[in-house]
């Protein structure tokens, strides 16, 4: 070994160097390339914190991200939280958030959202896996991910490399592509904005600005007792198993678990699946004093939800974020010391 | 494992590491436990027609190499006179022809079962048909191996150079597995000889940075020409050709002219890509192509056009039937009656004939084939028995052929010759060509190279197209580069800084307008099907 080092170290050393070059080249084409969706600004936005800085992360899916405002949230608790909430994920996708999360933060709480057990359509998955790995740096647990999560092997390595997926996007790319080589301090832009500009009134949050009535639609639906319901209904397995390495994971680094449900307007929903769920989540986590219940889907009456708080059946306005905040922010303040 | 995936690289790049880090002695070992893995991740199936192919041929040759061993030992005795020596030559020359037709029947048993048995039924029928017979097709349905005709054609030029005894036959089973199925050329060529190739595999190379590098700058322009170029052209090519009735005639023309550079670059770029992988083991393939575009005439066209099958045709099938004894008594007879210009055509028409003939029906199982096989045999034919004619008519016009106008007017005209004849290899069907053909000469729609309406109905937009053309001047570039000098040399010549930025443009280039991905299925190679 040490006679073909001495032989060619020459070569050795210029093959390493066009490597590594390539590599920061093929870093930067990558972002320029790859597609500047939700994930990918809420990503940087998270990366734009001070390190350590958080002391609780909201983790879930669209419901989540619409309906969790932490500037509200912390106002209240006293303290620094972000919405990592991306649309569709589940406890599968949620899982490598999370571990890339602890990389750069040490919060004392992570929030999970029970609806990330509702199994999603085969369809989907693709796509939400692409959401949750998107902009990763390159590291194990990109690859890892990538594996798990990736239909077959062209669909894993577009995962790790998206610019095998995305390149052929050379046709639509505009001035917002280019944004962050073209000058590496600015954060890329979130909701149209300057991270930095969104960040102090955001802090990962997207609020759906319509404030439109839903009454028709959701007819008797504040009406009911919800704390009724004692259904309990287990996940599908591979969900479930995510779900339990989310928690260890939380756990073994230090932070206490928040399992929070979201009311859907959905008629079916909250009842068939949200609340069923988090009655199982209840039940396999009673004797884990690190793991703690909100369960705002039963109590909505209580924090004032109506028909004007919900955007859609499914997601709330941004006055629902308001009231749900708040009434999260609450729960902290009373249970929690930060 | 197609040899433009991620997967095939990865494997590459494991199998190098093993390569040169293992002892040398076992570096054949590691091709040959590489080629079989890469032959396996298609179907095991496949890998029983490959292993018996190469288990018969070598088995056979080392029966062959006996005779050729005791011929010699024979000849050696003491107080043969010349009548003697040639008894002893002809009595082996007999025996080993016997087993040298026995392997060649085999062979191409196999092949023809494979690849023809569907093909011949289908003619059984329509013949029955045609005299009233009533033949009921049965339903076959039989593999095709992977790479059958390269490996046995490979096989059959080993035996018969074995037979003559220009190699001597290879006694390790296993190195002769290696030959035939080495991991980079058994699925598409180039169709390689046992003399060129085995001492290659059976060597031992030491690690050397160069062959690293200029296998791998090969490897780049092949999946340039492949990815960016073949593959973005292919879409044009299906959309129009595809449903060829429903275009007019410039749009077909253009389709047309576009295949041809499409086969040329699919076809021509993954010999660079396999040659690429094989030069960074230290091995040198046969040269498959030589800018066939650059042709003046159709027999300079196969001179440099899939030069292995032309060389492996010429070799083993034109030669053989020009110097038989049959050939040369009808090639007398015809001299003494008709004299020596028309003997000259006549006898260089017949082999051309079988040749062109074989040629085409190598190509697949369908008359289009062969009709496009005879009509680049008639095209040969044709510049024979009228070239002289031609060149004494040029005289007498005075004419000037050796100028830069007269070479670009024979490589224009070649061009077309061949886009005429691809329009048979791409149909659906020898009447489909001539229907297509029809189509062209009825249609005629020239506003649709200016109005737009190109980019809307060819499957590809404005981008493409510009890709397209900047891509086939860059190709350009290169072959005319490559006609003066090495270029890969020229390039390792030049500063560092140069060198690298040149190859990073060229993998970005790639990765970035390659036509692989999401929403897009990879076009397969074209030849890999033959």
């Amino acid at each position: 070994m040490k006679e073909f080092i001495k032989k060619y170290w020459k070569g050795t050393l210029k093959t390493v160097l066009f490597v590594g070059i390539f590599l920061i080249l093929f870093s930067y084409v990558q972002d320029i390339f790859e597609l500047k969706g939700q994930g990918y600004g809420k990503y940087r936005c998270f990366n734009w914190e001070e390190r350590n800085a958080l002391n609780v992360i909201f983790f879930g899916n669209s419901r989540t991200n619409r309906g969790v405002n932490p500037v509200v949230v912390d106002e209240i608790a006293g303290t620094r939280s972000f919405n990592y909430g991306l649309q569709g994920l589940r406890a599968n996708q949620v899982y490598y958030r999370v571990v890339d999360a602890f990389k750069t933060q040490s919060p004392k709480l992570i929030v999970l959202e029970s609806s990330i057990c509702v199994s999603a359509s085969a369809r989907l998955e693709e796509s939400y896996a692409q959401r949750a790995l998107v902009s990763l740096p390159l590291s194990v647990n990109k690859v890892e991910a990538a594996l798990d999560l990736g239909e077959n092997d062209k669909k894993k390595a577009e995962l790790i490399l998206p610019l095998l997926r995305f390149h052929m996007r050379y046709r639509e790319l505009e001035a917002v592509d280019f944004r962050y080589i073209m000058d590496i301090n600015s954060e890329y832009p979130y909701m149209n904005q300057p991270a930095e500009e969104v960040m102090e009134v955001s802090r990962g949050y997207t609020p759906y600005e319509t404030d439109m009535s839903l009454e028709d639609d959701g007819k008797g639906f504040f009406d009911k007792d919800y704390s009724k319901i004692t259904k309990v209904k287990a996940p599908d397995e591979k969900l479930e198993r995510y779900f339990k390495m989310i928690v260890d994971y939380a756990e073994e680094h230090g932070a206490k678990v928040l399992i929070l449900s979201i009311p859907s307007m959905d008629k079916k929903e909250t009842p068939k699946d949200i609340i069923p769920l988090t009655n199982y989540l209840r039940q396999l986590y009673a004797d884990d004093e690190n793991v703690a219940f909100l369960d705002a889907s039963v109590c909505m009456k209580d924090y004032g939800l109506s028909y004007d708080c919900y955007h859609n059946t499914g997601h709330l306005n941004r006055l629902g974020a308001k009231k749900l905040s708040e009434f999260i922010g609450q729960f902290l303040r009373d249970n929690y010391s930060f | 494992m197609s040899v433009t995936s991620l997967n095939y690289f990865g494997f590459v790049a494991v199998l190098l590491l093993l390569y040169y880090i293992l002892p040398k002695k076992c570096q054949w070992v590691i091709l040959l436990l590489g080629s079989i893995v890469f032959y396996l991740t298609y179907d095991i199936r496949y890998f029983i027609f490959l292993c018996s192919s190469i288990l018969i041929t070598w088995l056979i040759a080392l029966f062959m190499q006996k005779k050729n061993d005791r011929q010699k030992e024979e000849l050696k005795a003491e107080g043969l006179d010349k009548e003697g020596k040639t008894a002893i030559k002809n009595r082996y020359k007999k025996k080993k022809r016997r087993l040298l037709v026995l392997n060649v029947i085999i062979l191409v048993g196999i092949l023809y079962f494979c690849k023809y048995t569907n093909f011949t039924l289908d003619n059984i029928k329509a013949l029955s048909k045609l005299f009233g017979f009533k033949f009921k097709k049965p339903e076959v349905n039989i593999i095709l191996p992977l790479g059958i005709s390269f490996y046995t054609f490979q096989a059959i030029g080993y035996i018969v150079d074995v037979q003559k005894e220009k190699v001597t036959a290879e006694k390790n089973p296993l190195k002769y597995a290696l030959f035939i199925s080495f991991f980079p050329q058994v699925v598409q060529g180039p169709i390689a000889r046992f003399k060129d190739l085995a001492p290659q595999l059976s060597g031992e190379h030491k690690f050397e940075f160069k062959n690293l590098e200029f296998g791998f700058e090969l490897m780049l322009y092949g999946l340039f020409k492949k990815l960016v170029l073949a593959d973005r052209i292919s879409v044009i090519v299906s959309t129009t050709l595809g449903n060829w009735s429903t275009f007019g005639g410039f749009e077909l023309i253009l389709a047309i002219v576009l295949y041809s550079v499409q086969i040329y670059a699919d076809f021509s770029g993954c010999m660079d890509i396999i040659t690429g992988v094989a030069k960074m083991f230290g091995i040198d393939l046969s040269k498959n192509f030589d800018h066939p575009y650059f042709s003046k005439t159709i027999p300079e066209f196969w001179r440099r056009w899939h030069i292995s099958l032309g060389t492996w045709f010429k070799d083993y099938v034109f030669f053989p039937i020009s110097v038989s004894g049959w050939f040369q008594n009808l090639n007398r007879k015809i001299r003494k009656g008709m004299g020596a210009e028309a003997s000259r055509i006549i006898t260089g028409i017949i082999p051309i004939t079988v040749v062109w003939f074989v040629t085409g029906f190598w190509h697949g199982a369908s008359w289009k084939f062969i009709a496009w096989g005879l009509y680049h045999g008639l095209l040969i034919a044709l510049g024979m028995a009228l070239g002289p004619y031609i060149n004494k008519l040029c005289d007498k016009l005075k004419m000037k052929r050796d100028c830069f106008s007269f070479r670009l007017f024979q490589m224009t005209r070649t061009f077309i010759l061949c886009c005429i004849g691809r329009v048979f290899f791409i149909s659906n069907g020898l009447k489909d060509g001539f229907n297509l053909l029809g189509h062209i000469w009825t249609h005629n729609d020239p506003w649709v190279l200016l109005n737009g309406t190109l980019f809307d109905n060819t499957g590809l937009d404005v981008y493409d197209y510009v890709i397209v053309f900047l891509s086939i001047l860059v190709v350009w570039a290169v072959s005319m580069m490559q006609e003066r000098f090495k270029v890969r040399e020229k390039l390792s010549e030049q500063n560092l800084v140069f060198r690298w930025l040149i190859v990073y443009a060229a993998i970005f280039i790639i990765l970035i307008f390659g036509m692989y991905g999401e929403g897009y299925v990879a076009s397969d190679f074209l030849y890999r099907d033959f």
